[in-house]
């Protein structure tokens, strides 16, 4: 199997670990001590991102069930060590009934080879996709730090 | 289970895909994907209107005499080609 194979069986084990509400499938995928860099939430780094993940999903799937949605825009292999980027589109439907929540989101990951040659997540980044705007259509950069801040 | 595929993929076999010279596997990947990304969506579609029109030999109305210039020009290009051979 090559690299870029493995990587996008490994992010299709992702997608399914939403899928599926399956949060050790999910966690799998994450190397030990990953730097989660996550939007809207604060950061973790080592020991305490894999739990403080752990938590959050147990929480979500106990609400919501998710539907994710990857696209892979690309993924580039450097030794060890690859990158990869693209969207993740979430669908949230309340167990208890009502609207689902629909999001998407831009992500970056950077991707470790470990000695058992799986590749593993070890830095996750990603924050809201906005919609596609002509330059003259853009808002400007001090008011998009304004809503941010104010979130 | 389908396996993800890459944008940057999905776009070096997009010829293949439309030629069906994919594997099934490849195949199902790249459905999934364009279900997802309207992008790479839109490239299937561009790349599909182009075969169609090639396809479609009235479309392109070739000029009075082509033919016979055509023919007349591989015909000079293969006399050149012996000669030269001849020569070497």
């Amino acid at each position: 199997m090559d690299d870029i194979y493995a990587i996008n069986a490994t992010k299709a084990e992702f997608r399914e670990g939403y899928n599926t509400g399956d949060v050790d499938r999910l966690l799998s995928v994450f190397a030990d001590g990953f730097a989660d860099l996550s939007a809207g939430v604060p950061s973790f780094f080592g020991e305490e991102a894999k739990s403080v993940l752990r938590s959050r999903t147990v929480n979500l799937f106990q609400k919501y069930r998710v539907m994710l949605v990857v696209t892979i825009m690309s993924i580039r292999v450097v030794h060890n060590t690859a990158y990869d980027f693209g969207w993740h589109t979430l669908a949230l439907v309340p167990h208890q009934g009502g609207n689902p929540i629909t999001t998407r989101r831009r992500y970056f990951e950077r991707w470790r080879k470990g000695n058992d040659a799986k590749w593993r997540i070890e830095l996750f980044i990603d924050n809201p996709d906005v919609p596609p705007a002509m330059p003259d259509d853009e808002i400007d950069l001090p008011t998009i730090y304004l809503q941010s801040s104010q979130q | 289970m389908v396996i993800e595929i890459s944008c940057e993929e999905v776009w070096r076999e997009i010829s293949n895909y439309l030629e069906n010279d994919v594997s099934p596997e490849l195949r199902a990947r790249l459905e999934v994907h364009f279900k997802g990304c309207g992008h790479c969506t839109a490239v299937l579609k561009g790349a599909g209107n182009v075969v169609q029109l090639i396809k479609a030999g009235t479309v392109f109305d070739l000029p009075d005499g082509f033919s016979n210039r055509l023919y007349k020009r591989l015909q000079d290009r293969l006399a050149t080609k012996k000669h030269k051979r001849r020569n070497y």
